[in-house]
């Protein structure tokens, strides 16, 4: 396997439409995505919106009834078509583990590895377990091991086949901050090492944007944006989009003349004169000047510090309330008057 | 446990203590009776002596051996009044435990019984008798080949007789009479002819080997006489048909006798109630008692007078039986059994 | 930690007397091995004889021998029957799917040795079938009529534990490279391979411990070494040693079968379980699944059972089968209700590891292994010498004995029941208690149940699905007990199992048809109580709702 990034996506999805029983029947409808050899794409949405079901799918857990799998030009699932489970080479991680419990780390390990000789299957599971370094471990039976142990076994069984597609539905979410901060970054690393493409399940939107490659955001079936994170963070799609990634405040408005007027300012707009519109900006896009300085004055409500930032509770004139995020160094205190401006880079326009 | 649970068990605890008291005998005018048979010609007799006498029977029917321990355990208390058995075996292991007492001459029924069927103190009695008889194919086998039981340990026999396994205490009491007639030797060298001899792997019952003789898996089988009568007397006409293609030889004849066993009973030591007791093993031996055994079991009546209503028992009998008492059948059957361990009679 | 927490819980339940409840237990355990301990009293006091060195020279090996063939045979049809018919019903579907839960387990309502008479009846050289099919005799036919007539013991148990399964493992297997025939036998099996053991203990147990049918069939195991030295022989003591030996021998395949489940403890990683969808099957696959679950119904139950009632249609029912169906259905039902009850009782006391509380349920459920005959005979030494012992206590205080009231009560039966048959009933409410994890007693109390209230919302209702089937089973088995029922009854008190073996074992397969056919209706109403019961908590455990596009859990 190499460990190029490469363009080409590994596995395309189209269209993908998965029915499960249910009140309203459709968990999944007409999601597109794409997964990239060597990079790891973070899946994050609200609980209910369909990730596991796509990620089921993409393994050949669930069948698809409408829409296209595929992967490097072969279907995997599409009209009529349906590829096994086995056959796929792909790599899972389940949201429990589930780890054979009457296997030990070791044997889980080797599960996936019978095809090889036995000093191959021997020399490839020591590998793996060396990779999340839990070759200590080996002879332990899973209820024998620690949470996060678990969660090593789990992906290094998942990895030792070398498979073509690692998915991951929420790995770290049964275990504690400080733990997860470290296995995240283990199994990132291990990820981007072992070259395939990845997808992680998440519903933590830091967590996703510290450190995918590209992010997708699914939301009722869909996937509604994605892209780097940078440019989800800084150009969301929708509010909702928006939100999913952090704060944001929004102001709706009418497009005139190629300009949208806001409480905090005119910003410029691509959408046709008389459209109606949502102004998105992030709390960082706000910028807080002293009093008479800008056009809008305000006055500060609150002023909370949070480590390396420190965070505003702004009152405009007109009424309403926004939040402004500024470098902690920031003089800014509580009943001070303060005039706001937009810093054009954190704020785009939506249609809506 | 919990306390619910406990109040549950508590319960049904009480519910089948409830369920002891209704099973307690009353003392007047019953007679308990542990029976090792389960026949319908001893409902027939039981129904018969309650109509005569007004005294009720309280019955358990069990297997032999457990019928002997469980009147044991119980001791001085046993409820037992009447002991009945399918063997002399049996009879005479009961006897051995202490659990007889001897009966007079039942007001003269006993009288009517031959002494070889009669345990030599009166312990306990024959009322019934069958013989250990010889059944053969009648399309390939001539009856002159096969006059005694020695002859179906001679070699030509190999491969051709069927006979169930020696756990049976018909095939241990046959060859314990064998033992004390002819001696050990001569019971071993006949047991290891029929062990060389069997057509196949004792299995099954009596019933079974007649069934193989007429169906050609075998040529010959030792079984109990009244297993053949029941076929003869059977409704349906296929069990008829086995019953016809087999021929019946009483061996020994005019050589000591053909062997016969005994359906036995006897008065329990500790009766509680012995009046009636003597009066239930006198009616076993009414006219009455001895016609339903013969009619309804195919058993021979023990008392050779009286006459019955069975065509194929009628045609059965008047053979020579062993003039032995059947005492001997009982005191030799470990020894038989260990002659079938040696010999490999499975 | 799991244990202290109930114990915690038992403190709580019994706070005010200070009595733990793992001593009551290890009392009912206690007892209920009182009849097994007796045997061994006997074997270990009695007189010796050289009957034993007798057997050791003649016919012992022949013995052993038939023993294991008997006992491997009835293992492996068992194990691969009731293992496949619990993987069809519980994965697939299929015509009738709901109809066989229930009707695969009904077999167990057919006496082993009625069984054996039917199918020897039709296959020997006079049967019907004779020639047609080999004959059903010799050790290897015993072993087939065991398999035939005991595989729902692994049926129900296996049934349980693959409902109980998530999903995920298997879906794992599957994109780690493994087909779903290769899912199903290196995940899912091994994952209710304890439980398919505990199913196989009981088989074999049953089997080694049976006289009926191997004597029928030509098959002498070591029960018939025993039956002769106690018939043949009339040593008693003799016959009590060589049930020792029996009784190691299932004692041995027990503790195989309890270090096998030690070994790979079914705790899941976490309580997530996601449940299996069902497979639908295609027509013809779904004819062979029929097909798979008919064959074991008809050739345990129907094809043996129907030989005896053509047999029947030839000779006068027996008269009195009403009293004794309502008899039988006495016993069984307050028997099953009482071992219930125990059975769960010594699965707490094993919970507690507390050594006598673990000690007395494994002795306990010794007495499995036991020919019933023997069980019966230790229940007569133990009575004896209680009665003894009373009579001596009251002749002191009043001068004459105290009342018979031990044997020939339906007390005495109960007991004796209890003794054979607990093991049957601890199985089944130890599984069903695991699930009860320690994280659920804490969740509840911090929700403010108090003890009692745990145990009624929480335990309950985790663990009756199992209770019922611990009751079920000592049910099914107390129907069909012979030598104890025999001997320990009331006067004119017959069942149905009596009735029919007194026919059967005179020769009169007729007779003994109409008891053997109503024992099996008697089980009938239980056995769906119990099916429909265990489909109802696999329904609500399912986390998909029921819909069109799942008709396995809309049916």
């Amino acid at each position: 396997m190499t460990k190029m990034a490469s363009d080409t996506p590994r596995v395309v999805i189209r269209g993908a439409e998965v029915r499960l029983g249910g009140a309203d029947g459709v968990a999944v409808s007409g999601a597109d995505l794409s997964l990239r050899a060597g990079r790891v794409t973070a899946l994050l949405g609200p609980s209910g919106a369909g990730k596991s079901t796509l990620l089921r799918a993409i393994a050949g857990l669930e069948r698809l009834h409408a829409g296209e799998i595929s992967s490097d030009g072969t279907v995997w699932s599409g009209p009529g078509v349906h590829l096994a489970p086995e056959r796929r080479r792909c790599g899972v991680v389940f949201q429990d583990f589930a780890l054979f419990p009457h296997l030990t780390a070791m044997q889980n390990v080797a599960f996936g590895l019978r095809h090889l000789s036995s000093d191959e299957r021997r020399q490839r599971v020591v590998e793996s377990l060396e990779a999340v370094e839990l070759t200590h471990r080996a002879r332990a039976y899973p209820h024998e091991l620690s949470g996060g142990e678990q969660q090593r076994v789990a992906l290094a069984r998942a990895l030792a086949p070398e498979p073509s597609v690692m998915l991951l539905d929420e790995p770290f979410s049964g275990l504690d901050r400080r733990l997860r901060a470290d296995l995240s970054a283990m199994t990132l690393d291990v990820l981007r090492r072992s070259g395939t493409a990845s997808l992680i399940i998440t519903h933590d939107a830091e967590d996703a944007l510290a450190s995918a490659d590209e992010i997708a955001l699914m939301e009722r079936g869909t996937i509604i944006q994605s892209g780097t994170p940078d440019a989800l963070y800084l150009a969301p799609a929708s509010e909702s989009a928006a939100r999913m990634l952090g704060d944001a405040e929004a102001f709706a408005g009418t497009v005139e003349g190629g300009m949208v007027a806001t409480p905090l300012g005119v910003v410029a707009a691509s959408q046709p004169d008389g459209s109606a519109v949502s102004v998105l900006v992030r709390p960082e896009g706000i910028l807080v000047g002293a009093d008479d300085e800008g056009a809008a004055a305000a006055r500060i409500v609150s002023r909370r510090a949070a480590g390396p930032v420190v965070v505003f509770l702004i009152e405009l004139a007109p009424g309403g309330r926004v939040t402004a995020r500024a470098p902690v160094s920031h003089r800014a205190k509580a009943g001070d008057t303060v005039s706001l401006s937009l810093d054009p880079a954190f704020v785009s326009v939506v249609s809506g | 446990m919990s306390d619910r649970l406990r109040l549950c068990v508590i319960g049904a605890l009480c519910a089948s203590l409830g369920l002891a008291a209704c099973g307690q005998p009353e003392q007047d005018s019953v007679v308990n009776v542990f029976s090792a048979r389960h026949y319908a010609s001893d409902q027939e007799v039981f129904r018969a002596f309650t109509e005569e006498t007004g005294i009720e029977i309280n019955l358990v029917e069990a297997d032999g051996d457990l019928l002997i321990e469980r009147v044991r355990a119980d001791g001085e208390r046993s409820p037992a009044d009447v002991i009945i058995t399918v063997d002399a075996g049996r009879l005479h292991r009961a006897e051995q435990a202490g659990l007889f007492q001897p009966v007079d001459n039942l007001g003269g029924m006993l009288d009517r019984v031959p002494d070889s069927l009669v345990h030599p103190d009166n312990l306990w009695f024959g009322f019934a008798t069958r013989a250990r008889v010889i059944v053969y194919a009648r399309d390939r086998v001539d009856p002159s080949e096969v006059q005694t039981y020695a002859d179906l340990a001679r070699p030509e026999f190999e491969g051709r007789v069927c006979v169930r396994s020696s756990s049976n205490v018909y095939n241990q009491s046959l060859v314990a009479g064998m033992i004390a007639e002819d001696g050990s030797e001569a019971a071993e060298s006949f047991a290891r002819g029929i062990a060389q001899n069997l057509a196949r792997t004792p299995q099954g019952g009596d019933t079974d080997q007649i069934r193989a003789v007429a169906a050609g898996e075998c040529d010959v089988a030792i079984v109990n006489h009244y297993y053949l009568g029941r076929l003869m007397n059977a409704e349906d006409s296929a069990d008829r048909a086995v019953g016809e293609a087999v021929g019946i030889i009483f061996p020994d004849q005019g050589q000591g006798g053909t062997y016969v066993n005994i359906s036995g009973a006897g008065l329990a030591a500790n009766a509680p109630n012995p009046e009636a007791a003597r009066a239930l093993l006198a009616f076993l031996l009414s006219e009455r008692a001895q016609r339903a055994f013969a009619e309804l079991t195919n058993e021979f009546p023990a008392d050779p007078s009286v006459s019955y209503d069975n065509t194929v028992l009628e045609g059965f009998a008047g053979f020579e039986a062993r003039d032995m008492n059947v005492n001997a059948l009982g005191e030799n059957g470990a020894e038989a059994q260990r002659i079938f361990d040696r010999v490999g009679w499975p | 930690m799991a244990i202290a927490d109930t114990s915690t819980l038992h403190r709580k339940l019994t706070g005010r007397t200070g009595l733990h409840p793992v001593w009551l237990a290890a009392f009912a355990g206690l007892l209920c091995a009182a009849p097994l301990l007796a045997v061994v009293w006997l074997g270990m006091s009695g007189a010796w004889s050289d009957y034993l060195i007798h057997i050791a020279n003649t016919r012992l090996a022949e013995f052993l021998i038939n023993t294991a063939i008997v006992g491997l045979t009835a293992a492996l049809l068992a194990g691969v029957i009731g293992t496949g018919t619990a993987w069809l019903v519980t994965r697939h579907v299929f015509p009738g799917r709901n109809l066989f839960q229930w009707m695969l387990a009904l077999p167990l309502a057919m006496p082993a040795y009625a069984a054996a008479y039917g199918w020897y009846d039709l296959t020997q050289g006079a049967g019907p079938l004779g020639g047609l099919v080999p004959a059903v005799h010799g050790p290897f036919g015993a072993g087939a009529i065991f398999g035939l007539v005991f595989y729902p013991y692994v049926y129900l148990l296996a049934r349980e534990s693959f409902s109980a399964q998530s999903a995920d493992a298997y879906d794992a297997a599957r994109t780690l490279g493994c087909s779903p025939f290769q899912a199903f036998a290196r995940t899912a099996l091994p994952m209710v391979r304890p439980a398919i053991a505990a199913g196989l203990a009981l088989v074999v147990m049953e089997a080694l411990a049976d006289y009926g049918t191997v004597s029928h069939l030509g098959a002498p195991t070591l029960t018939v070494a025993l039956m002769r030295a106690w018939a043949g022989e009339g040593s008693i003591p003799d016959a009590a040693r060589l049930a020792m030996l029996l009784v190691s021998i299932s004692f041995l395949i027990f503790m195989a079968e309890r270090a096998l489940r030690r070994r790979a403890r079914q705790t899941a990683a976490s309580g997530h379980v996601r449940a299996f969808r069902r497979q639908r099957l295609s027509p013809l696959a779904g004819m062979l699944a029929v097909l798979a679950c008919l064959l074991p119904v008809l050739m345990g139950l129907v094809i043996p059972a129907a030989r005896l009632g053509w047999r029947a249609a030839y000779t006068p029912a027996a008269t009195g089968l009403m009293d004794a169906a309502v008899n039988s259905l006495t016993l069984a039902g307050v028997s099953g209700l009482l071992a219930a009850g125990i059975g769960l009782g010594l699965a707490y006391a094993i919970r507690t590891r507390k050594l006598a509380g673990r000690a007395s349920a494994r002795i306990a459920s010794m007495g499995y292994g036991v020919p019933g005959a023997v069980a019966a005979l230790g229940v007569l030494i133990i009575f004896g010498g209680v009665q003894g012992w009373l009579d001596t206590l009251w002749r002191g205080m009043t001068g004459s004995p105290f009342p018979l009231v031990l044997t020939g009560s339906a007390l005495a039966l109960i007991f004796a029941y209890q003794a054979r048959f607990i093991a049957a009933a601890i199985g089944p409410s130890e599984s069903a208690l695991s699930r009860v994890t320690p994280s659920l007693d804490a969740a509840a109390r911090t929700l403010g149940a108090r003890p009692l209230t745990l145990a009624r919302r929480v335990h309950w209702p985790l663990v009756s699905s199992g209770v019922a089937l611990a009751g079920l089973l000592v049910f099914v088995e107390v129907l069909k007990e012979l030598p104890a029922t025999m001997i320990l009854r009331p006067f004119n008190m017959n069942t149905l199992a009596v009735t029919a073996h007194n026919f059967a074992a005179d020769e009169r397969l007729g007779q003994a048809a109409l008891p053997a056919v109503l024992l099996v209706a008697a089980a009938l109403p239980a056995m769906i109580w119990i099916a429909r019961r265990i489909t109802a908590t696999e329904r609500s455990r399912d986390t998909v709702p029921p819909s069109e596009a799942i008709p396995g859990l809309a049916e």
